[in-house]
């Protein structure tokens, strides 16, 4: 037996590729997780207190370190005024059409400008597991 | 050219075309000659058009079977609906193709005064749409201006019929068109969100960023809504500065719409020293509307 069989990768299940249309997307609803913490400051911008995946291997190296309890490394996103007005309207209920709709005219953009800016911005909070798409 | 249009419709302008679509449909340009109209973010209709020169009408149907096929929409052709009728008045070549769903349906026309062929396409299994396709495409200007107009979103500009597009980006806050001419490059810009640019920056920095040069002769109004810049270098530098392979001459101006708390900027770059007259059009056609 060849020795890069055994650390050959096996190949992955092959899964069934979803395509959503355009509509559909903006048609899904974003809500946010609710084991991450957030609060508003004095000037009004939010921010987002989630803890950082961390891979096994650093976890247990963390564990022979701290042998009493591990602490939960954790990393704060601080939002501007645009986003901060995007992380209220996440509310589990608002659909991604309707929160263009609304960030549109208070930003003085037009509705396609938004619709970048928001999604965009979605898909960053999405890509970090602060919300969930529903 | 000025039409007095219904108050429910706006003049969008793209490209050498016009047309009058309800108001509360959204625009998107998909292509230099492509736009896709959206009703509350659903797309009900979208229109290509292309010059394609003297057709001629032996080959006419041939011809339209193959660029239809090339849209990969399958669809087979039909007798033109009697709700666009009115279309074989206006298009000396009409051709229709309906698919097995309501959406896959559309047509090819043909204009015969400018040479131009638009492929339209309904999105939208509304009904009321027949009758705002046929309107559309009755109301459809593509010949006879000397001007080319320039009108999507809020803003609207004219250029001189010479002038050719190369390039545009819709990006969020920044909307920029460029123009190729005879002699110079053409920029056009529009910044949104102004008063937080200029909260941030001042107007002389947001001109030269968007120049993207700082060797630029600035010259401001007193109460800093228009800026003017110039620069018109010396021989040597001239040299200097096309060994860098970068136009020596500009020409460009950037003001505040303080109502629509808007910036807008027109760039020009050449090889050649830029007439002053020559901007004038897109200085003063250059709006929101």
């Amino acid at each position: 037996m060849k020795l890069s069989r055994l650390f050959k990768k096996k190949p992955a299940a092959p899964q069934a590729k979803t395509t959503i249309t355009r509509t559909e997307s903006l048609a899904c609803i974003p809500e946010k997780i609710c084991t991450i913490s957030w609060h508003k400051q004095e000037n009004g911008e939010v921010i987002i207190e989630y803890p950082l995946p961390l891979k096994p291997f650093f976890i247990s190296i963390a564990r022979r370190f701290y042998k009493t309890e591990e602490p939960t490394l954790t990393k704060k996103l601080q939002l501007d005024s645009v986003g901060t007005k995007v992380w209220l309207l996440v509310d589990g209920s608002t659909d991604v059409k309707t929160i263009i709709k609304e960030i549109a005219p208070w930003t003085g953009l037009s509705l396609q400008e938004a619709e970048l800016s928001v999604t965009t911005f979605l898909r960053e909070l999405g890509r970090r597991g602060l919300i969930i798409i529903k | 050219m000025t039409t007095t249009l219904p108050c429910n419709q706006v003049t969008i302008g793209w490209n050498g075309i016009r047309l009058a679509v309800p108001a509360h449909w959204e625009t998107i340009v998909s292509g230099p000659s492509h736009l896709i109209f959206e009703d509350d973010f659903n797309p009900v209709f979208q229109i290509r058009w292309k010059k394609i020169g003297p057709l001629s009408p032996q080959k006419w149907q041939e011809k339209c079977d193959l660029w239809w096929q090339q849209l990969g929409v399958a669809a087979s052709t039909v007798k033109l609906p009697s709700e666009l009728n009115k279309l074989t008045d206006k298009f000396s070549h009409t051709r229709y193709y309906q698919g097995k769903q309501a959406m896959e349906s559309g047509g090819i026309c043909y204009c015969d005064h400018c040479e131009t062929l638009f492929f339209f396409q309904q999105l939208s299994a509304d009904s009321n749409l027949w009758k705002m396709t046929e309107d559309l495409l009755c109301q459809l200007s593509c010949h006879g201006a000397t001007d080319t107009l320039w009108q999507i979103q809020d803003f609207s500009l004219t250029t001189p019929g010479q002038y050719s597009l190369t390039g545009y980006t819709f990006k969020t806050g920044l909307t920029r068109l460029s123009f190729s001419a005879a002699n110079y490059d053409l920029h056009i810009c529009r910044l949104a969100q102004a008063s937080n640019r200029l909260s941030t920056q001042s107007l002389e920095d947001i001109h030269l960023g968007l120049a993207g040069t700082k060797d630029l002769q600035l010259d401001e109004n007193k109460n800093k809504t228009l800026s003017c810049g110039t620069r018109a270098p010396s021989l040597t530098r001239q040299l200097l500065l096309r060994l860098r392979r970068e136009k020596p001459f500009i020409e460009s101006r950037l003001w505040l719409l303080e109502d629509s708390d808007r910036l807008l900027a027109c760039i020009a770059y050449s090889k050649r020293p830029i007439p002053t007259n020559d901007l004038n059009l897109c200085y003063e056609t250059f709006k929101i509307v």
